[in-house]
């Protein structure tokens, strides 16, 4: 609690003294924290679909990560009011380079937070509904398919605009793997010990599943963009691989895939919650710093300032976060326990009726 | 000439049982009495027979995964030798060593090599092809694919024969038969 508040006072000293690093910061901050609660959304939304055990048992921790879809939406509105700050496309057009200006008709502001609001009501009302005790069946399909839709564009508007040379096809799916994977991993290192050990395993199988999901992800995109080998696009990769950016993409990619790759192929193993929970906690890491690859190098200037800035920003956000979801957790946790106790004494009353 | 197969105390029990709640109390009274060498037919899959037969896919995993790493090894050198020693080409301004462009042909072969790796491991764990088995020698056996449950019980000592037929009674075998082994 105290960290959090300190860190937000960082956070509105850095308002004070360079407002763009600021919003830089910030807008890494919550978007690294960000892919969790969408992510849970799209466990719920896969679990609607098909039913199973895993999910019925594990629901209500899905749910508590979902809900602070809410606290992410809020966060985004400081981005989206500094906008001007943050988009080189909002720069007037004569400055823009040929590539860009052909891109105005879909990057311009009044369209930008149409978008952002249309994003805000999908995934807030599909938040909402899905915390609900019941959800009618038939609304999850259409739900998923709005989910996609949205991390598509909002993959086009906040990641790749700032960069707004680049393009890629699969980012968003590239997007959404990496969230749904680090939902999954944070969920189980919270949760593990209290799930049963075939229903751990099962969630184990489809975390492991889903990361090399946005392996396969990540890979079509840097092999078709290496081969094609195009100005405007290896440039991207270019500028993530200069300097120490180089080694830290490594770490991340080691960390977020491969090390939990290695750990999750032991069927045994997969059974041991603090193994489990291990695995995640490396998972997250790696996912941390696979975010501050992904954004940092898209700024081309990088004031010193940001070295306090940036991990005052996740510290803040991370902990507003963390402090709603354990909230959420809590509550969801009692329910679930009381569900279950009501559950088994109607079963019982039945029994000795 | 006697068949050897019938010789004095190569002889195996197959005892019958209605159901698989039958099966599986049986499973665990026969374990108990020490029985490690038994084997198990029923219609269908039954939940909790292999956990009651202390059942491991010990090697599945170990010759699946042995396989994989051999064959990605292979793959990717072949590929490193054809680009880089035996026929290099510049493509595209590239790098004769192209790593990105390997991996997708080693990541199929790999994939590849690990289901052959299960399927084999598993066939071979099975013990199969097996064209004869101590079982078809009864004839109420075909009732394993309909509506019986089997247990087939090897043993060393043919005293213990009756001792054996009894304990299964009472664990409520429906019918015991002595096949040769």
């Amino acid at each position: 609690m105290i960290i959090v508040i300190v860190a937000l006072a960082v956070c509105l000293l850095g308002v004070a003294i360079d407002l763009r690093s600021f919003l830089q910061a910030w807008l890494v901050a919550t978007l690294t924290w960000g892919m969790l609660p969408l992510g849970a959304v799209a466990v719920l939304l896969i679990h609607g679909l098909t039913g199973g055990a895993w999910g019925n048992e594990s629901r209500y921790l899905w749910q508590a990560l979902a809900s602070t879809t809410h606290l992410f939406l809020l966060a985004m509105l400081v981005p989206l009011l500094g906008m001007s700050w943050l988009m080189p496309w909002t720069a007037p057009v004569e400055t823009l380079p040929e590539v860009v200006r052909h891109k105005l008709l879909y990057l311009n502001m009044p369209f930008f937070v149409i978008r952002n609001l249309l994003y805000a009501l999908i995934w807030g009302g599909l938040a909402w509904w899905l915390c609900q005790p019941r959800q009618h069946r038939r609304a999850h399909a259409p739900g998923a398919i709005l989910w996609v839709l949205a991390f598509t564009f909002f993959g086009f508007d906040w990641f790749m605009s700032l960069e707004p040379k680049f393009y890629s096809d699969v980012f968003g799916l590239e997007l959404m793997t990496l969230a749904v994977s680090s939902a999954m991993a944070l969920g189980l290192l919270l949760c593990a010990p209290m799930l049963r050990p075939a229903i751990r395993s099962d969630i184990a199988n489809l975390w492991l599943g889903m990361l090399l999901g946005w392996a396969f992800m990540a890979f079509s995109q840097l092999i078709i963009i290496w081969s094609g080998n195009m100005p405007h696009e290896i440039g991207w990769y270019l500028q993530r691989t200069s300097g120490s950016w180089r080694p830290i993409g490594r770490l991340a990619f080691a960390l977020f895939l491969f090390v939990p790759f290695l750990m999750l192929l032991s069927s045994s193993l997969k059974r041991r919650a603090s193994w489990l929970q291990v695995t995640a906690a490396i998972c997250l890491v790696g996912h941390v710093l696979h975010m501050q690859w992904m954004l940092w190098p898209a700024f081309s200037k990088w004031p010193a300032n940001q070295a306090w800035l940036g991990p005052a920003a996740l510290i803040a956000v991370g902990g507003l976060g963390y402090l709603w979801l354990s909230r959420a957790l809590s509550t969801n946790l009692n329910r679930n326990l009381s569900e279950n106790l009501t559950g088994r004494a109607i079963e019982q009353g039945g029994r000795h009726g | 000439m006697a068949d050897p197969r019938h010789a004095a105390s190569a002889v195996s029990l197959l005892a019958r049982f209605d159901s698989a709640e039958a099966l599986l109390a049986a499973l665990t009274g026969l374990r108990a009495d020490g029985h490690r060498r038994l084997e198990v037919f029923s219609p269908y899959p039954v939940a909790g027979v292999a956990e009651k037969l202390a059942f491991r896919p010990r090697w599945v995993p170990i010759v699946s995964l042995a396989l994989t790493i051999g064959v990605v090894i292979a793959g990717y050198y072949m590929q490193w030798y054809s680009a880089v020693v035996d026929y290099p080409y510049v493509v595209g301004g590239k790098p004769l060593h192209s790593w990105p462009a390997f991996i997708p042909v080693v990541v199929a072969l790999g994939l590849l090599a690990a289901v052959i790796g299960a399927v084999v491991a598993m066939i071979a764990g099975n013990r199969l092809p097996q064209p004869y088995h101590p079982a078809f020698e009864a004839e109420s056996f075909l009732r394993a694919s309909d509506d019986a449950f089997f247990v087939l019980l090897s043993f060393e000592n043919s005293d213990d024969r009756q001792r054996l037929s009894e304990r299964l009674r009472e664990l409520h075998a429906q019918e015991i038969q002595e096949v040769p082994r």
